[in-house]
């Protein structure tokens, strides 16, 4: 018996939470070692006096309540404030129970303390965050919305709120489709285009700009829009995280710029057609026969005058599908036919280059539904870019492959290359990679541009590799089938190159 | 040579005009000028020409406006028409454009000058003649 009374007292004294023992006035009996861990107070200094030794420091309601617990003879559970010894407070968790002897008489009370001061701290600087975070994000100028990966709102803010004239509570659990109606030029967006159906790798962000004529629409808002969008993916959390502002004011100003480009190209073609005709006159010998170094000088001056109009036609035809007035007409098209015949014309510039071209096609021909002249564009701009940023005597593989949907053409170049300083911005207009502006001097930074604007309205996609000095790849995919005819508006100009 | 071709040039850019003129005429063309709308409808149904190079931007009366007048006149309705411009035949132009029946929309920057000249040829049927 003494030995099992020894036992316990020992498992008490080990016990990590601190435990005393009073009577029924409160007077302290016993004390465990973790007692004096916890207040600084010694087994001394606790025993014989009270539990306000180093307590007190809450309402007198809460010892009232206390009281009115334990002296009824039932267990009381709370969390409480005191102060150590050395006058640092700290936080507890505390359990007081009525003591009974073995005739069942209650003779005392036994106290638990477990120190969670620092559980405390953590949750206070949790809360401390998420309140940092959430006035972050309401301050935030952009409109903010989470979803989870089939694209149910889980998070709205105030801005995006207001640009949709929608409630979090109304927003909450919604369809993003349903709360953020995407439109492109007056239309609800292709399926395809949706960013929630081409969702991009965590990391990798997918962009819709209102220059490429995106919008939103709902019953009482209509607002030019740029949105990006990004997936997460954490153990059991995964969703999608979309931005987007409200691009009206830019939109505005891109269409003055748009205006300007238009007005003025069309000004300055009428001097180039002058320039072009007395050119064409005095080669064909209209004003006399001339001279060979006459000719040659007349030559150069003409094909100036015509980069000037390639250019002036470039930047007409940017401004076209920039204001969505492109017409698309998607009839059968053989790429593989396509890409032959822009061969043929590129025929001077590859066997003055002794260039090799290595073709790959998966099929002899490869119909698509698709507008043809778009088409020929992009193959266009992406060929000639493989042409003239190679050297003499390298090789140009173009490959064309399909999969149920889709098709894919590269064309891969041993040239230049692109630095990968500029590989973010080589789509970007009027842009040029910095070792091809000292290569290849002339050039307009329109082509990728241009050309990543018809894959675009194709419902298509450029991609590219490129290491500096070892060469290019880009690839052009886009769907078989599903494009639509968009009627009564300009075409591009005819196939021409852009310089 | 009375069965040489009346063309009318109408165009309000001075050197552009002078050129076409010069083309024209030393194509085997009689080539007559106007400078605006007005000048060339008049000169369209005083001379009637065998064939009508129009730009589409013109002062006083639009070459649009012109080729719909034209068209009003019994004789004009079936006068052949080359509309030559720099702007671009958008959905509005083509629309207006349509009804009155060019035989080409041709951009004046793209075009070389002996293609006008072998289109005009064609439509108002010198070429078969030379080879007669």
């Amino acid at each position: 018996m003494i030995q099992n009374l020894e036992l316990y007292k020992r498992a008490l004294d080990c016990a990590s939470n601190h435990i005393i023992i009073t009577d029924l006035k409160g007077i302290i009996q016993y004390a465990n070692t973790a007692a004096s861990h916890v207040t600084g107070y010694s087994t001394q200094e606790i025993i014989g006096s009270t539990p306000k030794l180093w307590g007190g420091l809450m309402d007198q309601s809460f010892y009232d309540d206390m009281w009115k617990h334990i002296s009824q003879k039932e267990m009381y559970r709370g969390e409480i404030r005191n102060r150590r010894k050395s006058g640092e407070i700290y936080y507890a968790e505390i359990t007081v129970s009525p003591v009974f002897d073995e005739t069942g008489t209650h003779v005392g009370y036994i106290g638990m303390e477990e120190d969670i001061s620092h559980r405390k701290d953590l949750e206070s600087k949790l809360r401390h965050e998420r309140d940092r975070l959430s006035t972050v994000v309401s301050a935030m100028a952009e409109g903010l919305v989470v979803t989870d990966l089939e694209g149910n709102v889980t998070f709205i803010n105030l801005i995006a709120q207001k640009l949709l004239g929608i409630t979090e509570k109304g927003a909450d659990g919604k369809n993003i489709r349903e709360v953020l109606p995407l439109y492109r030029y007056e239309k609800p967006i292709h399926k395809n285009e949706h960013p929630l159906e081409k969702l991009p790798e965590p990391g990798s962000i997918c962009t819709l700009d209102f220059d490429s004529g995106y919008s939103v629409k709902t019953a009482d808002k209509n607002f030019a829009v740029s949105l990006k969008a990004t997936t997460f993916r954490e153990k059991d959390h995964a969703g999608v995280v979309i931005v987007f502002n409200d691009a009206t004011r830019e939109k505005e100003i891109d269409q003055r710029k748009t205006d300007f480009i238009s007005l003025a190209s069309h000004q300055l073609r009428t001097p180039l057609s002058a320039s072009k005709w007395y050119l064409e006159m005095l080669l064909t010998g209209d004003a006399g026969e001339l001279s060979t170094e006459q000719k040659e000088f007349t030559r150069n001056i003409e094909f100036s005058n015509n980069r000037m109009i390639s250019l002036v036609n470039s930047l007409l035809n940017i401004s076209r599908i920039e204001s969505g007035r492109i017409l698309i007409e998607p009839q059968p098209s053989d790429v593989v036919q396509l890409i032959d015949e822009l061969l043929v014309d590129f025929d001077r510039e590859i066997r003055e280059k002794s260039l090799e071209i290595v073709k790959e096609y998966s099929e002899s021909k490869m119909i698509v539904e698709s507008d043809p002249k778009l088409l020929t564009h992009i193959f266009l701009a992406l060929l000639s870019n493989a042409i003239r940023y190679s050297d003499k005597n390298g090789s140009v593989k173009i490959s064309v492959d399909d999969d149920p949907e889709n098709v894919f053409i590269s064309f891969a170049d041993q040239g230049y290359g692109i630095s990968s300083h500029d590989h973010d911005r080589i789509f970007e207009k009027f842009f040029r990679g910095e070792n091809a502006t000292k290569i290849v001097t002339d050039g307009s930074g329109l082509g990728l541009y241009l050309a990543r604007l018809i894959a675009h309205e194709l419902h298509g996609t450029i991609s590219f590799d490129s290491t500096i000095d070892q060469g290019s790849t880009f690839t052009v995919s886009f769907p078989k089938k599903g494009l639509e005819y968009r009627k009564g508006e300009v075409s591009l100009d005819s196939k021409q190159s852009i310089y | 040579m009375s069965d040489q071709k009346k063309v009318l040039i109408v165009e309000d850019d001075q050197i552009l005009r002078n050129i076409l003129h010069e083309k024209f005429e030393g194509s085997g063309f009689i080539a007559l000028v106007a400078s605006d709308g007005t000048e060339g409808l008049q000169k369209s149904l005083s001379e009637h020409p065998d064939i009508i190079i129009l730009d589409v931007l013109l002062p006083k009366m639009d070459g649009i406006q012109m080729l719909k007048k034209l068209r009003e006149d019994a004789w004009g309705a079936t006068v052949p028409v080359i509309c030559l411009s720099n702007l671009d035949p958008d959905a509005e132009i083509l629309e207006e454009i349509n009804d009155s029946h060019p035989s080409y929309y041709l951009i004046k920057s793209n075009a070389e000058l002996s293609d006008v000249v072998e289109k005009a040829k064609g439509t108002c049927g010198m070429i078969e003649s030379i080879y007669l």
